[in-house]
Order: C-alpha cells, then sequence, then structure tokens
C-alpha cells in the first residue's frame, strides 16, 4: 500500500496554522499569569542582565527568545568565578560588579533556586535599586517541566 | 560444556519493577539464556525513593539468576543540591559523591562484581546514571558491554560521565538519536557498537475486547508510564484538562502506571487512572485506545510507544525528547508537540482524519515488525558480546 502519510508534513501544517493564527507565546504553552506578568515587565526594559548562568538562566535566556525580547540581554553574570569570563549561550558570563559597570541601567533578573534573597542582599549592596531587580521563580510559570 | 557466564548491572529488577530500561534488560536478559548462563546485580530497591523491597540475596526470575543488594542510604534532594554547589566550587570528591546520593547507593554490589569479574565473559551495565553503573564502568574492566540508555538530561553533562563512558569496550544504542548525543558528549566514536537492543513480540490473544472492568471506557486516549515528575506527566495532565475545556467530549485520558511516591495528583473528572495493570490488560487497553501520549522528555527509547505502534495505535509523542520525535518521523506513525497549541492540534487531527489516522496505524506495525524483530537483534548482540568478550578481560 502506497503510503501518503508524512508526518512532518502534517506537524508543520499544524505549525503554520498557530503561526497564522498568532497565538500569544503564554497561550501556546499555557503559561501562568505570573509569566505573562514577569514578560511584560521584561518587555519595557531596555536591557537586561540574567544573574546565573546555570539551568535556570539559560531557560530564562529561552524562553526570551522564544518571546523575541533575548536581544534585549546583555549578558549574564555568576558568583561562581569558574564561570565568569566565559560564554554562556553566546553571550558573555561576568560578575555581578563587572556587569552592573558595563550595564548600569540594565535590569538584573536574578534566576537561581534557592539563593535569591542572598543574591538581592547583594545586587542591592551594589547599589542597583529595587526597580531594577527581578527574582524570576521558574516554578511559578508553569514552564519548568 | 559449561556455557560462558554474562552479567547485567542495573539499579533494579524484577517482574513488577515499572520502568522501561529495566524492562528492556530483563527481555534482554531472558532472550540470551539460550546462548549464555545470565546473572543479574542489582539493588533490593523496587523504585523512589530507594528502599530494600526485596530480600538481599539469590533468586531466580524468569530463569535469570538475580543476585541482589542492599542500598545503603537513600536520595535526598537537599544533599544533591549541596553537592551541585561543592561540585561548582571545585569541592574535591563532589561528584563522586553526588553519584552515590543519586543511588541507588550498593557498595556491596560493586565489591561483589570486583572480587568476581574473571568469572565473567563480559559485564553489560545498564543506564548510564545509577551509581552501580557509574561504579561498575570506573572498575577497570576490559570486558563491558554498556547500554547507556543516555538522553539529554542535565545530568549527562557532568563531568565524572567522560570517564564512565570511556569505560565501556563497547556500547549498544537504542537509537541513532541516542547515538549521536553520546558521540557529541564523549570521545567514544571508535568503540565498536550496534544499534537497537530491543525486540518486540507481542501477544496474540483470543479476543481483543476490553476486559470487562475497563469495558465501560469506549472514547480514550491512553498514556503508560511512571506518573511522576521526572516523565512529565504533569504537563501532559495540564494539557490535557486545558483541552477538554475547549473542546467538550467524552473523551478521557486512561493513566496506566505505578504512581511516585512524591508525585502529587490533580484529579479530573476526564482523567482515569488505573494503577499497575497486568500485561493483558494493558495491551488491550492500548489496542482499544485512540491512541497513546508520550509527554516524556527523557527517552532513549520508549517501549510503550513501540507497543503502541505494534498493535496498531499512532502515537502522540513529546518533541522536546528527540528520540521519540525521531521514532515518528522513521516510522511515520506518529504526531509531535512542543507545545499546548501543537498537542491541542494533533488531537484534532488524529480524531478527525479516519483515512490518514488508519494509515498511521498500519505504519506503525510494519514499522515495528520490520525493524524491533527479536531474531535480528539477538544475532546483532550476541555478535556484539563475542566481540566484548574477545581478548584479555583481566585488568
Amino acid at each position: 500500500m502506497k503510503n501518503n502519510v508524512d508526518v512532518v508534513d502534517i506537524v508543520n501544517a499544524i505549525k503554520q496554522e498557530i503561526r497564522e493564527e498568532n497565538i500569544s507565546i503564554g497561550s501556546q504553552y499555557l503559561a501562568t499569569k505570573y509569566y505573562k506578568k514577569r514578560i511584560s515587565v521584561y518587555r519595557e526594559q531596555k536591557e537586561i542582565v540574567i544573574f546565573g548562568a546555570g539551568n535556570y538562566g539559560v531557560t530564562l535566556y529561552r524562553m526570551l527568545g522564544k518571546e523575541e525580547i533575548s536581544q534585549k540581554v546583555k549578558c549574564f553574570c555568576d558568583n561562581n568565578k569558574l564561570l565568569q569570563n566565559t560564554e554562556c549561550e553566546g553571550m558573555p558570563v561576568f560578575s555581578a560588579e563587572e556587569a552592573y559597570r558595563k550595564f548600569p541601567n540594565a535590569m538584573f533578573v536574578i534566576t537561581p533556586r534557592s539563593y535569591e534573597n542572598e543574591i538581592l542582599k547583594q545586587l542591592l549592596q551594589m547599589g542597583i535599586s529595587i526597580e531594577k531587580i527581578s527574582i524570576f521563580i521558574m516554578a511559578l510559570t508553569g514552564l519548568e517541566n | 560444556m559449561r556455557r560462558e557466564k554474562v552479567v547485567f548491572v542495573i539499579c533494579r529488577y524484577g517482574i513488577d519493577v515499572n520502568g522501561g530500561a529495566e524492562d528492556q534488560c530483563r527481555a534482554l536478559a531472558e532472550r540470551l539464556l539460550p546462548y549464555y548462563e545470565i546473572e543479574v546485580l542489582t539493588s533490593c530497591s523496587r523504585g523512589f525513593p530507594w528502599d530494600n523491597y526485596y530480600e538481599e540475596g539469590v533468586s531466580v526470575v524468569n530463569g535469570v539468576q538475580v543476585r541482589r543488594f542492599p542500598v545503603e542510604g537513600s536520595r535526598s534532594y537537599e544533599s544533591l543540591e549541596q553537592l551541585n554547589a561543592d561540585r561548582l566550587a571545585g569541592k574535591e570528591g563532589a561528584e563522586e559523591a553526588w553519584v552515590r546520593e543519586f543511588g541507588p547507593f550498593c557498595p556491596k554490589l560493586i565489591q561483589y562484581l570486583d572480587e568476581n569479574r574473571n568469572q565473567y565473559k563480559i559485564v553489560v551495565p545498564f543506564t548510564y546514571v545509577f551509581y552501580p553503573t557509574v561504579a561498575s564502568l570506573r572498575l577497570g574492566l576490559k570486558n563491558t558491554l554498556f547500554v547507556p540508555h543516555a538522553h539529554d538530561q542535565a545530568y549527562i553533562y557532568r563531568p565524572i560521565f567522560k570517564e564512565v563512558f570511556q569505560g565501556a569496550k563497547t556500547i549498544l544504542f537504542n537509537t541513532p538519536e541516542e547515538q549521536e548525543l553520546v558521540y557529541r558528549l564523549f570521545d567514544v566514536g571508535k568503540k565498536p557498537y550496534e544499534m537497537t537492543c530491543m525486540g518486540m513480540d507481542m501477544p496474540e490473544y483470543d479476543s481483543w475486547e476490553m476486559p470487562e472492568k475497563f469495558a465501560h471506557y469506549n472514547n480514550y486516549v491512553v498514556y503508560v508510564g511512571r506518573v511522576g515528575y521526572t516523565k512529565t506527566f504533569a504537563e501532559l495532565n495540564k494539557y490535557f484538562i486545558e483541552y477538554k475545556k475547549k473542546n467538550p467530549s467524552d473523551l478521557k485520558l486512561l493513566v496506566i502506571g505505578r504512581i511516585n511516591n512524591q508525585y502529587t495528583i490533580t484529579f479530573h473528572d476526564d482523567i482515569e487512572y488505573l494503577g499497575f495493570v497486568s500485561a493483558e490488560e494493558k495491551y488491550k487497553l492500548i489496542r482499544n485506545a485512540k491512541f497513546l501520549i508520550q509527554p516524556s522528555r527523557n527517552e532513549s527509547l520508549s517501549i510503550v510507544l513501540l507497543e503502541s505502534m505494534a498493535l496498531g495505535r499512532p502515537v502522540l509523542a513529546n518533541a522536546r525528547c528527540e528520540v521519540l520525535k525521531g521514532q515518528c518521523i522513521r516510522s511515520n506513525a506518529g504526531l509531535y508537540y512542543r507545545s499546548y497549541a501543537e498537542f491541542e492540534m494533533a488531537i484534532d487531527y488524529l480524531l478527525n482524519n479516519p483515512k490518514e489516522y488508519q494509515t498511521m496505524c498500519d505504519n506503525g506495525k510494519r514499522f515495528v515488525r520490520e525493524n524491533y524483530n527479536w531474531d535480528k537483534v539477538i544475532k546483532n548482540v550476541v555478535s556484539l558480546i563475542e566481540r566484548t568478550g574477545e581478548g584479555d578481560r583481566k585488568s
């Protein structure tokens, strides 16, 4: 029997239909209100520094890519000296101090799980205003799995 | 003449152990009995969190000698987090400690293997991430045939696994995607290998009618596997509830499999948890379903996906798992999704295009028949065992 099904074509047609319907990323992935609110805040920023070059930082960067705002991300920063002056997702990784020197007007988005309070304190002590600091909790986005 | 001895090393083993790699190990061990004397070294655990469910010592499971060793300690997620931090801080021994904590920690198993290494023609460690596999591949044996069950998850990027993969003399991959991942991460491209270590023998029943206790289900899709966070089940749960909210009908999701101790179920009228069912019940439930959904991101094969195809039921799989997506494309017997939107439209496609649906049913049967034939698989595996066992096995 002739095989008249090509699943790649079927899935591509589904993707095309979704593009044409212009469904938001939040709706496509059933993101929570928390996620949508965070993304709308990040969309308003000119520059973003992602604090944490680990799994959560990378995931956030990719999420921002899907939202078409990853160009706002100027760098990652991390307290782990082994990661400083390396690259993550093609972006430079600096210490927090270095990132702040280079991008003083950026919003710092804290991603590491468990250490957010310590990092918040660290950034405030560096002189970054609270309005320019955001804590991004992956578990509240509905997208972690 | 005394037959040569092949030993499998796996984290847990048993007829009532719920897991794809474990099923595959058991099927392979039993199928190799006509060729070799088979022994399995495993823990006393049946599942997470690591327990000592089975008795320590030797037993026989379907003709295979199984030697169980006690698990010492149980996994603590807090400790794993601390060990991650220690590794990043460059603390010595943190990586080894992480493997022990990940478990199941059975030092007596490794001691036994080490002391008896010369009695085995080859050693076959199963699934790269668990302590018994890691420790056995670090013993410096020269006759190790590794079945990694590798998939693209965070663990595989840990530095210790470079050494673990180097410990293998030969490798048995499940799919081209798994091989590609392993070759990308580790310098093992020159090691002899075979592809596909699983055959599918589907049973024949006088009737494929639903067992009486399930006969009231007639319009449903099915999930088969562990119910827990590691299999992306929570996402399927959320997606299916949303689907039913937007598309009211009598369609149900039947969930077959043991619920992990630490998983919190979200109950919904259209999702039915059937728990652990017999093999016959499972096959009939799949055969009478519209299709099977495999939401896992972390698969190196997915036996249940092949079972569904063999039974003539298409699949809907998570495209974020390259293996599942690859199997759908190779077979032309399944669709795949990356988002809820794609999930919803793929379900609608499968339910509303009967001609294409039927072709996918037929494609799946043919795919499994042609590629997962036990005679072919055992011939390849025996050939690899012989190549692994050649030369000096002492180290």
